[in-house]
């Protein structure tokens, strides 16, 4: 023990000393730690978005909850497809003894035009249950509405409420009073009311029931909402679910989401639950999110971004490696002569090795330490410029974020300190086990 | 001058391990740059080739004035009239630079089988324009996956009904149609007639008549039947659910109409659009005509083109950054030893005449060589991987487009020749402010090394 004090003041001591040559190492080393732990940081916030995109903005929650074969299209693939009263009753029951579930929504899909005056599109959406709908969006989405009130809180008004995505009203006439920047940065819209104008209020939705006829509804327009992808928000429209079953002449609904206590427990509940279910005689599909019809662009876009984080991190890894290497080997080879006098002094060539050993752990844990730093400094201050860009399918800019990550930073840290200590011994060993009359001529 | 390009070079000789090493690190650093690069320019050739063919943006498309926001709540009013169609087509058809101009409709509404309907977004498409653009060289080399109909024929292919569509698999899904009509039709006759009876609904599939509802343009409400006779695919994973192709005069019927909603037009030579738009615009302005002439790169054109692209550039701009904050501080170390140990070299330098911007200049031209070498070497190894990449014929998928497609490498020389400069700036620029910095010592203090 006390032989390892001794070695770690010289190894100290001699960091102080080649303090100038160990600046380059030192440098490396926190630039490679910098440049992992900012891409990293990119890609976790990315996924971390679109992870609260589908669970909590899309209330998705974990489970998704269907008849069998239905693919989330319920009885637009036919008239088995949907969960009938019935079925929901016994769906509800063993969610309701299940100590996982948090909470669940019903969902009913519908589809069909949307008219103003003689303005008429297409639209696509959903009826939900209004209130379990806010409570799986949680504090940071309870306020989904980019104008106008969320669904929940006009149903405390009465009437028949809907909302519609902000492409959808804009063709009917239908924009937001202000422009503003509008998503907080950590997830939803500020929780205040912002008022919206349409040039005519009156619209009327129609549909085609279950056995074929047309019926249509007049539900009040109370809030404008971005669907999260363009494609969707120009057709979106919500209503609660009462609303959409009276437009489709159905108690059926399409699909529940289920939100549980424990995310990772996805798979074994939907496993038990279809089980339980076929015991009750439904056959159901019971899927989580992820592995879902809904979730297919969420899983190809993490496969994307994971092709991209192993080549740029490959790459940025491999020059980090070469620098460190090249910096730490020819901070050793230099010292050849040191290690010499050392064992002259009767120091054994594993005392060298361990020597440089602790100086290349001292090296590795200050480049480390300076690199958390500037990480640190340099990611608050990008978070706080929020500067937007458009990504791939989603309807709205979204702000450049970098997410800091502690596990992130120790990992990296741990990585790095192992690469300058490898750096270290390997050259080390060679210079501790030259003949002593060479070393000691040796210049460096 | 030719003097110090020669020590340049003798002093890498000098060192050949931490030459050898630097070159390493400046080879990893340009061939991440001319590969990531390789992938954007395929990604961009794919979504490009995409959006402005198989997608029928053109490369330039011509909209009444806020039709592009407004033409599917009202149509009629943000549409091109015949009048204002014969003027613009007067205008192109001058035009050298154009390959071939389209009339493009665009509408809503619902198909059905009968008894369940879902709705579609219909692009009516001159046959013969259709035709050109599935056998133009672009999209054949770039989308032959695409290009091809998943099952059936097109409207635009010979012998189809005139009344021929085309649709989605997903659309065909929802209206409970999976296989097209190649056979003559011949209407199936069912005693029930009614959307609850299983069999009634059985036997509606194996018709090929679709029933295309919408409001006609002029107020009314309007009913048509198309023959389905082919599956397609958009590409795009969010328009699957919706599509359906038909001919121009079928989709203008549908909607009682002889407007149209843009013109798509095509041009020989692509790298012409910048100027092309801006021509095109100055004369369609001088005809006071109320327009907007809209590139395929326009957000409000092809918002995926445009999304997809960001988000690789902002990929591709933030891994420049972080390989040229390496590369730079690999260079800053590198240099900061080289001065430490060739201080009393570089006193002496001083010492008989050659200036401080001198002496930096030779660790300029020794990085700039550096440089050379790793952007050569670099080159080749990025152009080999490419190749190999590309002959695996990997698949993969991207979000937002729909099914797989080959992942592939298309580095240019262009790109090869920009990543080479930019390596060799950065590399000489650094070293000589670096080690101008460092040189800035009493001459006699680096001829007795003594370390600032």
């Amino acid at each position: 023990m006390t032989l390892f004090y001794t070695l770690l003041r010289i190894a100290a001591r001699n960091s102080v000393l080649n303090w100038r040559h160990g600046l380059a190492a030192l440098l490396s080393i926190a630039a490679g730690f910098a440049a992992i732990v900012f891409f990293q940081g990119y890609i976790v916030d990315v996924t971390r978005m679109y992870d609260d995109t589908f669970t909590r903005r899309g209330m998705f929650g974990h489970v998704i909850v269907e008849r069998e074969g239905a693919r989330g299209r319920g009885f637009a693939l036919g008239p088995d497809y949907d969960l009938k009263s019935d079925d929901q009753q016994i769906i509800d029951k063993l969610l309701a003894e299940n100590s996982q579930v948090v909470n669940r929504t019903r969902f009913l899909n519908l589809s069909g035009t949307i008219s103003q005056g003689a303005t008429q599109v297409i639209f696509a959406g959903y009826g939900y249950d209004v209130l379990e709908g806010a409570a799986t969006r949680g504090k940071s989405w309870a306020f989904n509405t980019v104008a106008g009130k969320p669904l929940d809180q006009a149903m405390k008004d009465g009437g028949e409420p809907m909302i519609l995505g902000l492409g959808l009203a804009r063709a009917l006439g239908c924009t937001p009073d202000q422009k503003m920047r509008l998503l907080t940065g950590t997830g939803g819209y500020s929780h205040e009311f912002r008022p919206f104008t349409c040039v005519n209020t009156s619209l009327m939705i129609s549909a085609t029931t279950l056995d074929g006829r047309a019926n249509a509804i007049y539900p009040t327009l109370v809030g404008l909402t971005d669907a999260a992808f363009k494609a969707i928000d120009d057709r979106f429209v919500a209503l609660p679910i009462e609303l959409a079953q009276s437009l489709l002449q159905t108690k059926g609904v399409t699909y529940y989401s289920v939100e549980l206590r424990d995310p990772a427990l996805a798979s074994e509940f939907s496993r038990n639950l279809k089980a339980a279910a076929a015991a009750s005689g439904i056959h159901l599909d019971a899927t989580p999110w992820k592995e879902h019809r809904f979730g297919e662009l969420y899983v190809k876009t993490m496969d994307f971004l994971s092709i991209f984080r192993a080549f740029i991190l490959s790459v940025i890894v491999v020059i980090v490696i070469l620098s460190v290497v090249n910096t730490m080997t020819k901070l050793v080879l230099e010292r050849t002569r040191e290690a010499a006098v050392l064992r002259c002094l009767g120091y054994s060539s594993a005392h060298v090795i361990a020597l440089f050993s602790l100086e290349g752990t001292i090296l590795g844990v200050t480049g480390s330490l300076a690199g958390a730093l500037i990480a640190q400094i340099l990611i608050p201050a990008i978070n706080l410029l929020e500067i937007p860009y458009r990504a791939g399918v989603l309807s709205g800019a979204i702000p450049f974020r970098i997410a800091v990550v502690p596990e992130l930073f120790l990992g990296t840290g741990f990585f790095l300190g192992a690469i300058a200590i490898l750096s270290a011994v390997i050259p080390a060993i060679r210079v501790a086990n030259a003949p002593l009359p060479k070393s000691l001529e040796s210049h460096g | 001058m030719k003097s110090l390009w020669v020590y340049a070079l003798r002093n890498l000789k000098r060192s050949p391990r931490r030459t050898i090493a630097s070159v390493l690190t400046l080879v990893f650093g340009y061939a991440g740059l001319v590969l990531l690069g390789g992938y954007i320019l395929r990604m961009q050739g794919y979504l490009e080739v995409n959006s402005v063919y198989l997608n029928h943006a053109g490369h330039v498309g011509i909209y009444k004035k806020e039709g592009i926001d407004r033409g599917f709540s009202d149509p009629k009013r943000f549409a091109l009239d015949a009048d204002t169609q014969t003027k613009i087509l007067g205008v192109l058809n001058a035009d050298p630079r154009v390959e071939f101009t389209a009339p493009v409709l665009r509408g809503m509404g619902l198909a059905s089988d009968g008894c369940r309907s879902a709705p579609f977004i219909a692009t009516g498409f001159d046959p013969e324009a259709e035709a050109r653009i599935r056998s133009a060289p672009a999209v054949l080399k770039t989308l032959p996956e695409l290009v091809r109909l998943q099952s059936g024929r097109g409207f635009w292919e010979k012998g189809a009904h005139p009344r021929a569509i085309s649709i989605t698999s997903s659309l065909g899904e929802l209206i409970h149609k999976r296989s097209p009509s190649a056979e003559p039709f011949i209407p199936v006759d069912h005693p029930s007639m009614d959307c609850a009876n299983t069999d009634y609904l059985k036997s509606l599939e194996k018709e090929p008549i679709v029933q295309l509802v919408a409001n006609a343009w002029n107020g009314d409400f309007s009913a048509g039947e198309g023959i389905l006779e082919g599956f397609h695919t958009t590409g795009l994973a969010f328009t699957e659910d919706t599509d359906l192709i038909a001919p121009l005069n079928l989709m203008q019927k549908l909607y009682a109409t002889d407007a149209i909603t843009y013109f798509a037009v095509y041009l020989k030579n692509p790298a012409d659009l910048r100027n092309f738009k801006a021509d095109l615009r100055a004369r369609l302005g001088a005809l006071n005509l109320d327009l907007d002439v809209l590139p395929f790169d326009d957000d409000r054109v092809s918002l995926f083109y445009v999304g997809a692209m960001n988000f690789l550039y902002v990929m591709a701009g933030f891994f420049i950054f972080l390989v040229c904050g390496v590369v730079t501080l690999s260079v800053v170390n590198t240099l900061g030893m080289m001065v430490i140990e060739r201080q009393s070299e570089l006193g002496t330098l001083r010492a008989i005449g050659f200036s401080q911007g001198t002496v930096a200049s030779i660790f300029a031209r020794e990085a700039f060589i550096t440089a050379l070498v790793s952007a050569f070497v670099g080159a080749i190894l990025s152009f080999a991987i490419a190749g190999m990449v590309n002959a695996a014929g990997i698949r993969f998928t991207i979000p937002g487009l729909s099914g797989d497609l080959q992942f592939k490498l298309e580095p240019n020389l262009l790109l090869a020749l920009g990543a080479s400069l930019l390596l060799m700036v950065l590399a000489s620029l650094v070293s000589y402010l670096v080690a101008y910095k460092l040189l800035g010592r009493q001459i006699t203090d680096l001829l007795h090394g003594v370390t600032a």
